[in-house]
């Protein structure tokens, strides 16, 4: 349960842009969250609403996209999900693979007016 | 039309008014943790410079690291200088039977937080004269989630695996074991009564870490250290190996 820490460094970053743009109200934020990193959706989003209070981005709605697990297979390079599959090629059965994504924990971007 | 703006507002009974204006995208693409990330890297160099190897031992808690730590100290101390840092959410218990070895060691409380973070680090490192120190221990706090998402500079981060646990957990938090370079399945001298093979452990972490190198041991009995002293005298001398070759 670090959430809490990472949506105050998330609320910080944000406050931060709008600081130095003059942004008057930041409406949305949108976050991309890894299937493996280690952060639970919902906790996010309920820190985000304590995190926000009294700020800039009071009020603005939280978009979190998902990022699958990929992994790349050595053996034959098909591209699968990895908790879906159980970390085996389903396309030749090898266990020999790359990670593509699933780790991200990244600010995309906002909206603001 | 709006006197003060000159849009086309045709309603001659309002003299003026507010402009919602459209939202405006942002792209940003910024790590959450670029902070930690900044300093983890900065700890880095400072390891670096020192020569000094630094592992981060994580895992659930209970799964033996300060067991494992106190039997490393003692074998390993006369022919290397060691030192600990503690990182417990209560208590300095662990940093008292650390301190019984005789190594330097400071404990850090993180009250709340579920993990160690590379600002704690930073400020840990004051405590220690790292030029004399050949290896660095972090013993971060036991928790198989959080400590997977914090850099702290270290060289290696070494996953202790304890067969009471259950073969199954590398697939249950992959997240920890994937950002792994050593995982170490200990406690072997209960795999008999579990009724488990250590080959089950193996095979699980491979799946999440295909290339991820796997120890067995057993602090208890002494079963299977050799393994992990030989790893950690290898790591010390390429750190030191790194720095001594001459410029070219």
């Amino acid at each position: 349960m670090h959430e809490l820490g990472l949506m105050q460094n998330i609320v910080d970053t944000v406050q931060d842009y709008a600081r130095k743009n003059n942004v008057h109200k930041v409406v949305k934020v949108m976050l991309e969250v890894g299937q493996v990193s280690g952060v639970v959706p919902e906790s996010l989003e309920f820190c985000f609403e304590v995190c926000t209070k009294q700020t800039v981005l009071e009020g603005a709605t939280l978009e979190i996209e998902r990022i699958a697990a990929v992994g790349r297979c050595k053996t034959c390079g098909e591209g699968f999900d990895l908790l879906t599959h159980s970390f085996s090629c389903p396309k030749c059965g090898g266990t020999d693979w790359e990670m593509i994504s699933g780790r991200e924990l990244i600010i995309k971007g906002m909206e603001v007016t | 039309m709006c006197e003060t703006c000159g849009c086309g507002m045709t309603n001659p009974n309002v003299f003026h008014h507010e402009h919602e204006s459209e939202p405006k995208r942002v792209e940003l693409e910024e790590k959450v943790l670029r902070h930690n990330d900044r300093l983890a890297e900065r700890n880095r160099g400072i390891f670096e410079a020192t020569q000094v190897l630094v592992v981060n031992l994580v895992s659930s808690p209970g799964a033996g690291k300060t067991t494992l730590l106190e039997n490393t100290i003692r074998a390993l101390k006369g022919e290397m200088a060691i030192g600990v840092i503690e990182g417990d959410q209560q208590t300095d218990r662990d940093a008292k039977r650390i301190e019984a070895t005789g190594v330097n060691v400071l404990q850090i409380n993180t009250i709340d937080a579920c993990h160690l973070d590379a600002h704690m680090i930073k400020h840990a490192l004051d405590h220690f004269s790292l030029p004399e120190l050949d290896l660095l221990f972090i013993e971060n706090v036991g928790n198989l989630i959080c400590p997977g998402a914090f850099d702290l500079g270290e060289d290696f981060r070494v996953v202790v695996l304890s067969t009471p646990e259950g073969e199954d957990k590398p697939l249950k938090y992959p997240g920890v074991f994937i950002g792994s370079h050593l995982v170490l399945v200990s406690k072997v001298d209960l795999l008999r009564i579990l009724e488990l093979e250590v080959n089950q452990f193996f095979t699980n972490v491979k799946k999440v870490h295909p290339h991820v190198p796997c120890l067995s041991l057993s602090a208890k009995t002494g079963e299977g250290m050799e393994g992990w002293y030989a790893w950690l005298r290898d790591k010390v001398k390429e750190k030191k190996k790194n720095l001594n070759q001459p410029p070219g």
